[in-house]
């Protein structure tokens, strides 16, 4: 890898385009763009410049949304429109989406009529059906016949990214049918197209979820999911490959929120992430700022404290505890809603949680009423703290569960049930329910 | 799909209407429909679908698969494994006991049954298990017509026909064609000019999470296996990789947390109780030698009580630095954004990113402290054990899961509660020696 990239830098360097395209043609699209991102911003642009043009438009689409960015800032318009134009209108519409409005509509304008394509795709938000489709498939009329089907393609093959389903649609463009290049060509040349598609199709709507639409292609084994409006137009298709990347992105979203850590990793090439790091500890600083909340529940008992400070020793315990439990729960609400375990009985779902809750909070309820009493030869102070424990995990669980289902009930983005204000609410609710349980068997307060 | 599930079940007594109920259903939606009926009523409808039910069998869960195949007769049981596609029937056999796969495959039709043998020869989380040997292979030397005769001949019983894989005389993986290729190509050229040399392929034991890296990377519909010597196996395609991708995030989600089973939320709450006690506890016991440390500052407490009051906001603010870090690595891990060649920058970059962090928040601790209490000292002690502590958990988190990916372990096990348990210890121990020993506060 290093001396591929000393020869490219080397390349760069004398300005020998015909070097640099001759080791762009021995490499995948995906390893030339991880190529690319160990090179420096001026290197990258030249680079780009120096390639051919279907080639740099196929490294573009590669590249992560904030390194595109970057370059096109740098490029002119013109530079800028002739990469888009050669870049698959789903991806070009991805890049444009992010650009300033100006910049947007002078670039669409200097594309022409190919831009058309791109502004449909560009009326969808980023996390639908239709943020995520292609405009390329391959419809054909359904009064056809296999033979002319065939034809067709031939004539669109070359162009279109993967026609492996072929769909039949009507004069009105409404889907009607689909069958697969293998049906095509086990099928008799003078059959028609309507004897050999298959009817019972799964579509989603524009608007539809990603989600969704990765949730539907994994459960009926598709590799492409056609997109139709409300009258049943064809408006294009999700490949299978772009939904895993969705999957793995969003299951990597799942764990870093449970987490409190940034939607997305950043890459270890390029420079050092500034905003990345600054978002990262923002929403450390921010916890601290809310966790006072905490400090200033436990100052309202400070007479109790002061008449049994013994229990202090115990806050970490408790509100930890609490914590593991309350993560835990969200844990499986949050990856039981992204893989539809839980399916619609979310409430059923949430009652078995808190049950385990039970089950768990006598238990670690038992062993810290042994351990507080024992060790602090306190029956009293055993009751207190074994009893704030165990129904602590009750309220953890949950909340745990809650959370995330009020979130995704009252549509708010559920990345702020993240699993650090999870904790900030279990220490909270375990801390509070801990000190009036000591309250009222200890006595004290104002 | 839920009244589907209705109706089948008023119409079990009646095979050919159990039939017709299902004509124009999608077996994945009847699979769903039998998900709501028990096992002998689910048996019912699979005996009246007969080999139809193979193709509902595939898009069931293992266990209830499992559970299945033993409700129904002998002859049907051979019926729907032969109906099943090789890799999904093997995976099925390979979850039984041994002797009881034997017996399954020993009525199997031979043919079929030593496909299936020769899949299980695979460790099921390798893409030798995830593989299926129903694929098209031409050879080179034949040409465009010849290999679309070909394909039409056995294209009915392969499953993945988008790709058509080109192999020389022992069988070794030469180059792919996609079906497009051929169907634009002209009939008499040779497949060897129209096919791509340059074709990504894994070995068999190549564990699927590397075949899953290389699906995202390269956008891949199926990826050709083969052996040590390069020849053809099988094919793994793009919907069972979907399954792992997914899967695989849900572990880490869980084993982060410090849940153990997958299939958490199919579980019953006791069993899902006893699975979780054991960690809960352990993590219990860390807790108490914290609690036992702080026992040792039971003067400078009852001097000062309010030194109390912040115990809860230090353990949050270190174990939150510890669980992101912890989060990142295994998510980059399992990414493949870190590996041996990377490690390093990745521990350096996090380390900063650590040190930047505590700076942060040790300011804003040091404000909390001033702010309510105007004393110096308070501030001063909060700072300081934020700062320090948050720069251990940084370590800490990034350290652990790296560590047990070196010793072939989960990164993710139980990583979080464990990091935020230790923290705690870590956490206490600095914050009343800074605040007593060191500042004298409550002394």
């Amino acid at each position: 890898m290093s001396s591929l990239l000393d020869r490219t830098r080397e390349y760069l360097a004398a300005r020998q385009p015909e070097g640099l395209r001759a080791l762009a043609a021995e490499l995948h699209p995906a390893d030339l763009a991880d190529l690319f991102l160990q090179l420096e911003l001026p290197e990258r642009l030249t680079f780009l410049l120096l390639l051919d043009l279907d080639r740099a438009a196929q490294v573009l689409e590669e590249l992560p949304d904030e390194v595109r960015l970057q370059l096109l800032g740098r490029l002119n318009d013109e530079e800028a429109s002739r990469l888009l134009l050669q870049m698959g209108a789903d991806e070009a519409a991805d890049v444009l989406g992010e650009l300033p409005q100006d910049r947007l509509r002078r670039l669409l304008a200097r594309m022409g009529r190919e831009a058309e394509a791109v502004q449909e795709l560009l009326q969808y938000p980023e996390d639908t059906a239709g943020g995520l489709m292609t405009t390329e498939y391959v419809a054909v009329p359904d009064h056809l016949r296999a033979q002319d089907a065939l034809e067709e393609l031939r004539r669109v093959g070359q162009e279109v990214e993967l026609p492996y389903y072929v769909y039949v649609v009507d004069a009105e463009r409404r889907l009607r049918g689909v069958f697969s290049l293998r049906d095509l060509v086990v099928a008799p040349p003078d059959a028609p197209v309507r004897e050999i598609m298959r009817t019972d199709l799964v579509t989603v709507r524009p608007e539809t979820d990603r989600e969704e639409a990765a949730r539907l292609v994994e459960k009926y084994d598709l590799l492409a999911l056609p997109v139709c409006d409300g009258q049943g137009r064809m408006l294009g298709i999700i490949t299978a490959d772009d939904l895993l990347r969705v999957t793995a992105e969003e299951g990597t979203e799942d764990v870093l929120r449970l987490a409190g850590a940034p939607a997305a990793l950043a890459g270890l090439a390029g420079g050092f992430p500034w905003r990345w790091t600054a978002k990262r500890a923002g929403f450390l600083a921010f916890n601290l700022v809310l966790d006072v909340v905490a400090a200033v529940l436990i100052s309202r008992f400070e007479s109790t404290l002061e008449r049994s400070v013994a229990l202090a020793f115990f806050f970490p315990m408790i509100a930890a505890t609490a914590g593991n439990m309350g993560t835990q729960s969200l844990a499986v609400a949050v990856r039981g809603m992204a893989t539809g375990v839980l399916g619609e009985d979310r409430w059923a779902a949430a009652a078995r949680e808190v049950l385990t809750g039970a089950v768990v909070g006598g238990t670690c309820g038992l062993a810290a009423f042994l351990f507080a009493a024992l060790w602090q030869g306190s029956l009293t102070l055993g009751l207190v703290v074994g009893g704030a424990l165990g129904l602590s995990l009750v309220l953890a669980a949950a909340v745990g569960m809650l959370v995330p289902f009020g979130f995704a009930a009252l549509r708010v983005d559920p990345a702020v049930a993240s699993g650090p204000l999870l904790t900030t609410i279990t220490d909270n609710l375990s801390l509070g329910l801990y000190l009036i349980l000591a309250t009222l068997v200890l006595g004290g307060l104002p | 799909m839920n009244r589907l599930g209705e109706r089948l079940r008023q119409l079990l007594r009646d095979p050919a209407r159990v039939r017709e109920a299902v004509r124009d259903a999608h077996p994945a939606d009847v699979a769903e429909a039998l998900k709501r009926l028990s096992d002998p009523e689910a048996r019912q409808v699979l005996e009246a679908l007969g080999p139809r039910g193979a193709e509902v069998m595939e898009y069931l869960p293992p266990e209830r698969q499992r559970a299945l195949l033993q409700e129904v007769s002998p002859d049907l049981q051979t019926e729907i494994l032969e109906g099943m596609s090789t890799d999904d029937a093997a995976d099925l056999l390979g979850s039984l006991r041994p002797e009881e796969a034997r017996t399954l495959l020993d009525r199997m039709a031979p043919a079929e049954a030593e496909d299936v043998r020769r899949l299980l020869r695979y460790r099921p989380q390798t893409a030798g298990g995830r593989m299926t040997p129903e694929f098209v292979a031409v050879h080179h030397d034949q040409t465009v017509a010849e290999a679309l005769e070909h394909l039409r001949r056995v294209a009915p019983a392969a499953e993945t026909v988008y790709y058509v894989y080109v192999v020389d005389s022992e069988g070794r993986l030469r180059g792919v064609v996609s079906l497009r290729d051929l169907i634009v190509a002209r009939p008499e050229s040779r497949v060897a000019a129209v096919m791509t040399t340059r074709v990504v392929s894994v070995q068999a034991e190549d564990d699927q999470e590397t075949v899953a890296r290389l699906f995202e990377k390269y956008g891949l519909l199926a990826l050709p296996v083969v052996d040590r010597v390069g020849r053809l196996l099988g094919v793994v395609t793009v919907d069972d990789i979907l399954d792992v991708v997914e899967e695989e995030a849900t572990e880490d989600a869980y084993r982060l947390t410090g849940l153990v089973e997958a299939v958490e939320a199919e579980r019953s709450p006791w069993q899902r109780a006893l699975r979780r006690l054991p960690w809960l506890l352990a993590l219990m016991a860390l807790e108490a030698v914290t609690a036992r440390v702080a026992g040792h500052f039971e003067h400078a407490l009852q001097a000062l009580v309010a030194l109390a009051f912040f115990i809860p906001m230090l353990n949050d603010q270190a174990g939150n630095m510890g669980i992101q870090c912890a989060a990142i690595a295994v998510r980059a891990i399992a990414t493949g954004e870190v590996d041996r060649r990377t490690y390093r920058a990745f521990l350096l970059r996090e380390g900063l990113v650590g040190l930047l962090s505590a700076l942060l928040s040790a300011g804003v601790a040091a404000a909390i402290g001033w702010v309510w209490w105007r004393d110096p000292r308070l501030s001063l002690a909060l700072a300081a054990t934020v700062f320090v502590a948050m720069n251990l958990a940084a370590l800490l988190g990034s350290l652990v899961p790296l560590g047990l990916t070196l010793l072939r372990r989960d990164p993710a096990v139980a990583s979080g509660p464990f990091i935020t348990s230790l923290m705690d210890l870590v956490t206490v121990t600095v914050y009343f020696t800074v605040a007593v020993r060191m500042l004298r506060l409550g002394g």
